[in-house]
């Protein structure tokens, strides 16, 4: 199993994702400083917290470079939960801020749809493909979400894994190439999130 | 989708052990709390509050520590609480572990402490706990402080609504004459919560058996129920829960068994400087 490495930018839960790795047997590291991303075939971008000050962190630890670097080798994945997921795309309205841009899109407020926000709580996420990452799961499966942004453009053919709705369709999961995100909390999903999470440390990189 | 109603289990830890108690007062002594969370988190569970309740500040470090060891095999939420007072306390919490914080006595003596959170961490991550009696307010209904201790004169109505416009995420409601008495929750009383707000609403306090829990939901309109006392002494407690609630029609997530790969262990992580 290649080593993960787990990116410390200064927010959010980086103690849940540790844990569950650890649980689960899987070498990890934490990425502190931007010299130490060459060590690592896999990362983890996880993160609670404003979009905003994530991309501001990751850009004053110099981490920006070294993403788009990882990613331009594809034998090389980045898995991105929660915040770590919607800075993959182009922008937020979380503060009007620019994104890594990875991914086609903006991330919305889930605010005016109806629903009570933040979105807390388990919820329903089909998944209409058979991929990597959800491997020995079914769909619908249920996994912990807390967010209070979201991808509601769904026309990501080929690309999006993995859908819920709450006040609307938005984005749970998405892959491609070599760029995995989540918007649930995998780490804290229990059976079905510790599954996920096995499965991103069985992924071969090649 | 609406968000899947949530089953709480609940550990009270009384210097160092879980306790049951009986209108806030500790009774029994159940044991490990380590034992428990495995336990709870092995079954279907959808979420685990711990909160601390000694009188004195004196099992605090301890009980850090065991929150530390615990999240490190928790895999559902885990939300924390006891004796915060500031900041500083929400802060030591979520370095522990803690996915949330619950805020009692030191929100209601300085309710900017909520602000705080929510500036600070997200509104998600503050649950409101509220004990309740009944008293002479305008609802009917009157706040208690230090562990259901102390009257404070306060409509428990116009504190959930300030909490709630303060930035709380989620508040939890137990009323102190039902606590422990396992005559089901103050359906009255959460009723009342849920139609004066507009976050999400934990009822909790005085399951005796299942129905008290469908009750809490239906008759209540909670989003979570949560319980302690009860799920100690069954065995299988929480999945017979769940499976109840579940054949009940109550939209939430399937009991799964999860067994983590690997077993406890006594070797302390630390949480930050791993490595």
């Amino acid at each position: 199993m290649e080593k993960i490495g787990i990116i410390n930018y200064g927010l959010g839960n980086l103690g849940s994702v540790r844990n569950a790795l650890a649980a689960l047997d899987a070498p990890f590291g934490m990425v502190e400083k931007a010299e130490e991303f060459g060590q690592y075939s896999k990362l983890i971008l996880p993160g609670v917290g404003n979009f905003c000050q994530g991309m501001a962190n990751l850009s004053a630890l110099e981490f920006l470079p070294k993403i788009h670097k990882h990613l331009q080798d594809s034998s090389r994945l980045l898995l991105g939960i929660c915040l770590g997921f919607q800075m993959l795309f182009q922008s937020s309205e979380e503060g009007d801020a620019k994104g890594l841009g990875i991914l086609p899109h903006k991330v919305k407020s889930l605010k005016g749809r109806g629903s009570k926000v933040p979105h807390i709580g388990w919820n329903e996420t089909s998944l209409p493909m058979k991929t990597r990452l959800f491997q020995g799961l079914t769909s619908p499966a249920d996994f912990y979400y807390v967010h209070s942004y979201a991808v509601t453009e769904t026309e990501l053919p080929g690309v999006l894994t993995g859908k819920c709705d709450y006040g609307g369709e938005f984005l749970a999961s998405v892959e491609s190439g070599n760029v995995f995100g989540v918007q649930f909390h995998p780490e804290k999903s229990q059976g079905a999130g510790m599954q996920m999470l096995e499965n991103f440390t069985k992924i071969p990189c090649r | 989708m609406p968000v899947k109603n949530r089953l709480i289990a609940t550990l009270l830890v009384h210097q160092g052990v879980v306790v049951q108690t009986r209108k806030f007062r500790a009774t029994n002594i159940i044991g490990n709390v380590l034992t428990a969370v495995e336990f709870f988190s092995t079954w279907a569970v959808d979420e685990i509050v711990i909160l601390e309740i000694s009188q004195d500040r004196k099992g605090l470090p301890q009980f850090l520590e065991t929150v530390k060891e615990i999240s490190a095999r928790c895999f559902v939420p885990l939300s924390v609480g006891g004796k915060i007072r500031n900041l500083d306390h929400v802060e030591s919490y979520l370095e522990a572990g803690a996915d949330k914080v619950v805020v009692n006595t030191g929100a209601f003596q300085a309710p900017e402490l909520i602000e705080g959170i929510k500036n600070r961490y997200g509104s998600q991550c503050c649950i409101v706990s509220m004990d309740v009696r009944d008293g002479q307010t305008q609802s009917g209904f009157e706040v208690m402080i230090n562990n259901g201790r102390e009257t404070t004169g306060k409509n428990a109505i116009d504190w959930v609504r300030e909490a709630e416009r303060l930035g709380a995420g989620e508040v939890l409601v137990n009323h102190v004459e039902y606590d422990g008495n396992k005559n089901g929750y103050h359906l009255g009383l959460v009723r009342k919560i849920v139609g004066e707000t507009t976050i999400p609403v934990i009822a909790m306090g005085g399951v005796g058996e299942w129905a008290h829990l469908a009750q809490g939901l239906s008759e209540g309109g909670a989003d979570a129920v949560a319980a302690g006392n009860i799920f100690h002494y069954k065995e299988h407690s929480t999945r017979l829960a769940k499976e109840f609630l579940l054949t009940q029609g109550f939209s939430m997530r399937k009991a799964q068994f999860y067994k983590l790969p690997k077993a406890r262990t006594q070797e302390y992580r630390p949480i930050s400087g791993q490595r």
